[in-house]
């Protein structure tokens, strides 16, 4: 990734007085060249503005001072993990200091406790193989994995595959150390599972997305490592059906750790990526991939349940019972998403949540929001959770279809909300959905979070710019650079 | 620890301490809820004036009983008018003195707000109203084959509102997790009379802060709760209740890290020492051993495959480790006698003597015969009678101090140790209270256990939610 020279934008407010400060008090931890600058400037979302200064942090105590210091100055401060949010929350908007804790990575599992206590800049994957070498398991794991970090999962509460059967980040997150943003260090919770004294901030903080805090280091709740596994890909006439299996598969009470849903679309554009397709017979048709854990007596019976509901609502499906096997029935899932751009330039990726048993009316809706809309809209994501990645194609030069684009999300949202559903699952609001905050909550709610954002940060120096103030991403060019993640 | 407690107490117990009668502002609750849903009689207002908590009495100017969400938000309005305190109320079997009232305050019992108002069982959810009966919600949801897995040992008398503002556990904690876990969305009350919905029918939800989750367990000082949506799971097939005997406390303990150690989480790992087995089997006589020291009472529910390999193993490891019996329920029947005489150890321990202190800490599961050991020497030191038992597979214990508020001088006492037995849980990297919350009796605790900046913190919030201080005043923090 080259540095290049990008505009600044001068009118904002200079903080090199503050700047010189910090770097007297912490030093070469303190970056202001130019690739370093680039480097924190965006985030997945690949919106980019500078920041006046980067600093690695080494160890706990230099977070302290530089948040007394930005508070003393009325510096932005924003924290960056891996960089792989989608929403734009780690991209520093209002320039000022970026607080790169993805050092502090330490992981240490409690082996006979069930627990790990990490850094927050420990990857998930990191976490995840540390405890399966233990003979546990952590069963949170956003496709990002490998290049995300606990603390960003912690601040964005990060769901992924294993989402139905066991949860989110917050389900697995006991206790959190960190700093609050004027500077003083706290901790909630410990190395026991419960607690009930005072405020709950723990979960305060989870989700918050930077701006109530900077988190240092967790203790996670491990789980036994599932002692088998059993996978399934089935395909589906049509969308419909195949969310109307998703429905009839928890009625049977299974609870599959895997519920995954790829749309026509999707399924296509993974097809033509890869140049494979699971049932050349069925080319193109929606997928539903599942999986079933536990015990191996366990699995055997809930397999014959699942393989019955196949034959019932599928027009095919494949199993695997060895990793191998499975790797290559999930490499559609994996490749379907970068696979997305030979449908158009630009892409709104959208995150939303619907009620279980509103995933068939979801579907209908998204049929017809294509044929009015005529943009092609690539949907997948976690049926079991009913979480959706909606993504609308379009070519960002085109004012027509951009216009159309636009109107699709906005439709889109007023539809999940009225479906008692939520605009974001697992993304959070970051700068992407915040003109739609207000459509998922009330007056009374976004002032009593105002309220809270207040008292804990006063001088409003965490993460300015998020969750609460519109911004428009249609209107916004992101930067042409290729991540890490990037496949294509 | 300085809070004089027991001083204060003493002082609230004289019934006459306070006159409370006649608030203004009780002409227009009469007006809005009808005067036979306004208690203001002296006689009246007196079972309201305490809950489960030893020692702790104060009577309200008035009782209100609401039926709907309007009702409490028109009651929040003519509290605010007159600036009189709000301390809402559901069974009152709280055990941190979490709604006692403050003089010349209204109390607010949600106990007529009790509808279930939507069983889902496509999406697994149950809508209730706050006063709902904890009990209610788990028949609710058995008769559908589901389950509502907390169940405080208090589950037949608490309302869903009050376990919420607590966040209470209970005995499937170490496998099903606390209250929280189940709920998906509130409808609050906020100190404005404004109404907030918070959550819904989503699994996942990342839209904004979390405010859900600050309302669960803010002991009624950030907002009133009025509905709940609950989430239930499928009923475990399968179920087997284990009983293990130790001669030794330490086996007991050991046992317990040795199943996790195993990778096996059973939903239920309850401790029970040598005083409780002998008062809960007085008690209950479900034929508990009276020469064991230690008791486990083990509970694996599931798949019944996963069940079957569960109990094998962790009868095995028992054994292992020193169990001088282990027996498997018989039957359904069995197995649910042995979990109600679980559940009734505080009542069988409160029949011993006139007061009983029951507390709630909590260690990482590492320190659990640590800790035992230290109570039982804080205990002994100051001549004081103490059982423990409790939630050994959350590291949750309650040592029960058996004693008696007339005796001023076994109270100071008490008081000393009740401040070590915190000072050790700190020690040991835990917490003073796991499940019953702040109140007014862990109150004097709370800044040791959470440090300055937490506890301002906590003071902040509290302003910014509640600037006038309407909502239970003087619980948890004084803002
Ligand atoms: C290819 C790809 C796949 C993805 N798949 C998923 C998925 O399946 N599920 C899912 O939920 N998300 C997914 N994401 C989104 C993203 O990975 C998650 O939001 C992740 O949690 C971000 O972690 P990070 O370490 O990269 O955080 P960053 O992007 O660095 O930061 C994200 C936000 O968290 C804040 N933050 C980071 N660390 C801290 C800290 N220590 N203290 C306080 N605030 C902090 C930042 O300020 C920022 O607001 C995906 C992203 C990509 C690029
Ligand atoms: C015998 C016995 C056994 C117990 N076992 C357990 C156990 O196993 N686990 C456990 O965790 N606890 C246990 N408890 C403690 C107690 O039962 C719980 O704390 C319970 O949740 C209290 O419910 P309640 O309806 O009685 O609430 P109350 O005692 O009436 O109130 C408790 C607190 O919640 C607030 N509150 C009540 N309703 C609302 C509402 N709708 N909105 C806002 N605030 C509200 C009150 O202001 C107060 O601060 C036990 C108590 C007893 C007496």
């Amino acid at each position: 990734m080259a540095a290049r020279k990008h505009n600044i934008d001068r009118s904002r407010e200079s903080y090199d007085a503050a700047t010189s400060a910090l770097k007297r008090a912490l030093g070469s931890r303190v970056r202001t060249d130019e690739e370093s600058l680039f480097r924190a400037s965006f985030d997945g979302s690949k919106l980019c503005y500078f920041p006046d200064a980067v600093i690695a942090v080494r160890a706990e105590r230099d977070i302290g001072t530089v948040l007394a210091l930005a508070n003393k100055h009325g510096v932005p401060v924003t924290v960056r993990g891996g960089g792989t949010s989608l929403t734009g929350s780690g991209s520093p908007i209002r320039g000022g200091w970026v607080l790169d804790v993805s050092a502090l990575d330490s992981i240490v599992i409690y082996e006979r406790e069930g627990m790990a206590e990490v850094g927050v800049g420990a990857k998930i994957s990191a976490i995840q193989k540390a405890a399966e070498d233990a003979g546990w398991y952590y069963p949170p794991d956003p496709s990002s994995k490998d290049h995300s970090t606990i603390g960003g999962n912690i601040a964005c509460n990060a769901g992924g595959m294993h989402g139905a059967k066991y949860g989110v980040t917050r389900d697995f997150v006991l206790a959190l150390t960190g700093f609050l943003p004027t500077g003083e260090r706290v901790k909630w919770g410990g190395r026991f599972k419960k607690f009930a004294c005072g405020y709950n901030l723990r979960d305060l903080w989870i989700g918050s997305e930077g701006t109530l805090g900077v988190v240092t280091s967790a203790v996670l709740k491990l789980v036994p490592k599932p002692e088998a596994k059993w996978t399934l890909v089935a395909a589906f006439a049509e969308e419909a059906v195949a969310l109307g299996a998703v429905q009839a598969l928890i009625g049977r009470r299974l609870l599959p750790s895997i519920l995954e849903f790829l749309d026509r679309h999707s399924v296509q554009c993974a097809e033509r990526a890869t140049g494979r397709s699971l049932f050349p017979e069925q080319r193109g048709k929606p997928l539903l991939l599942v999986e079933i854990d536990g015990t191996a007596g366990e699995v055997a019976a809930k397999q014959q349940d699942v393989l019955a509901w196949a034959a019932e609502h599928a027009v095919a499906s494949a199993e695997a019972r060895t990793s191998e096997e499975a790797e290559k029935l999930w490499e559609v899932r994996r490749k379907c998403s970068g696979a997305m751009f030979e449908l158009g330039d630009a892409k709104l990726n959208e995150d939303v949540v619907v009620p279980l048993f509103s995933q068939v009316a979801f579907a209908g809706f998204l049929d017809e929001l294509q044929r009015s809309s005529r943009l092609p809209i690539a949907t997948f994501g976690h049926a079991g959770d009913g979480n959706f990645h909606v993504n609308i194609m379009y070519h960002r030069d085109d004012a027509a279809e951009s216009k159309r684009a636009e109107k699709v999300v906005q439709r889109l949202m007023r539809k999940v909300v009225a479906l008692g559903g939520t605009i974001t699952g697992e993304h959070g609001i970051g700068l992407a959905k915040t003109p739609f905050l207000r459509l998922d909550r009330s007056e009374a709610e976004v002032r009593a979070m105002l309220a809270i954002k207040h008292a804990l940060d006063p001088r409003g120096i965490m993460n300015p710019g998020k969750i609460f103030e519109v911004f428009e991403v249609w209107k916004h060019r992101p930067i042409k650079i290729r991540l890490p993640w990037d496949h294509r | 620890m300085k809070g004089s407690l027991f001083q204060e107490n003493r002082m609230a117990d004289q019934e006459t301490c306070s006159i409370g009668g006649d608030l203004a502002c009780v002409p227009a609750l009469n007006a809005r809820l009808g005067p036979g849903c306004v208690l203001t009689g002296a006689e009246d207002v007196i079972p309201y004036g305490f809950d489960a908590t030893a020692a702790l009495k104060q009577r309200p100017g008035a009782v209100v009983f609401p039926k709907t969400t309007s009702e409490v938000v028109d009651i929040v309005e003519i509290a605010r008018r007159h600036r009189t305190p709000i301390i809402t109320r559901g069974s009152g079997t709280g055990l941190s003195g979490g709604s006692v009232p403050v003089e010349n305050s209204i109390v607010m019992c949600l106990l007529g707000m009790n509808r279930i108002l939507e069983l889902d069982t496509r999406n697994l959810t149950l809508l209730v109203e706050a006063g709902v009966v904890t009990q209610d919600i788990f028949n609710q949801a058995d008769a559908a084959g589901l389950l509502y897995p907390p169940d405080p040992s208090s589950m037949k008398v608490s309302t869903i509102g009050g376990n919420v503002a607590e966040n209470s556990g209970g005995l499937r904690g170490l496998k099903y997790g606390v209250t929280r876990d189940y709920v998906m969305g509130l409808e609050v009350v906020l100190a404005d009379g404004s109404v907030c919905w918070l959550g819904n029918k989503c699994v996942k939800d990342v839209a904004g802060y979390n405010l859900r989750d600050l309302f669960i367990g803010s002991e009624g000082t950030l907002g009133i709760i009025t509905k709940v949506l609950l989430k239930l799971l499928p009923k475990p097939a399968a179920r087997r209740t284990l009983l293990a005997t130790f001669g030794r406390m330490d086996a007991a303990a050991e046992t317990v890290s040795a199943i996790i150690e195993a990778k096996i989480i059973p939903c239920t790992l309850e401790f029970l020492d040598r005083k409780t087995i002998h008062c809960v089997e007085d008690y209950a006589r479900v034929g508990l051993p009276l020469d064991a020291e230690a008791l486990l009472l083990i509970e694996s529910d599931g798949h019944p495959a996963a069940v079957e390999d569960d109990v094998t193993r962790i009868a095995a490891l028992a054994r292992r480790h020193g169990a001088i019996e282990v027996n498997c329920a018989r039957d359904a029947v069995e197995a649910a006698q042995l979990a109600t005489a679980r559940r009734s150890a505080f009542s069988a321990l409160a029949r011993l003597k006139p007061t009983t202190i029951l507390e709630d800490a909590t260690v990482p599961r590492s320190e659990l015969a640590n800790m035992i050991r230290s109570i039982q020497e804080v205990a002994q030191r100051h001549g004081l009678d103490v059982a423990t038992f409790g939630h050994f597979g959350d590291g949750n214990l309650h040592p029960t101090f058996l004693t008696n508020e007339r005796d001023a001088d076994e109270m100071r006492r008490v008081e000393l140790a009740m401040g070590e037995i915190f000072e050790r849980a700190c020690e040991f990297g835990g917490t003073i209270t796991g499940e019953h919350g702040v109140g007014l009796a862990k109150k004097p605790f709370l800044r040791r256990q959470l440090g300055n900046a937490s506890y301002a913190l906590l003071k902040a919030i509290k302003r910014t939610l509640d600037p006038d201080g309407l909502l239970n005043p003087g619980k948890v923090v004084d803002a």
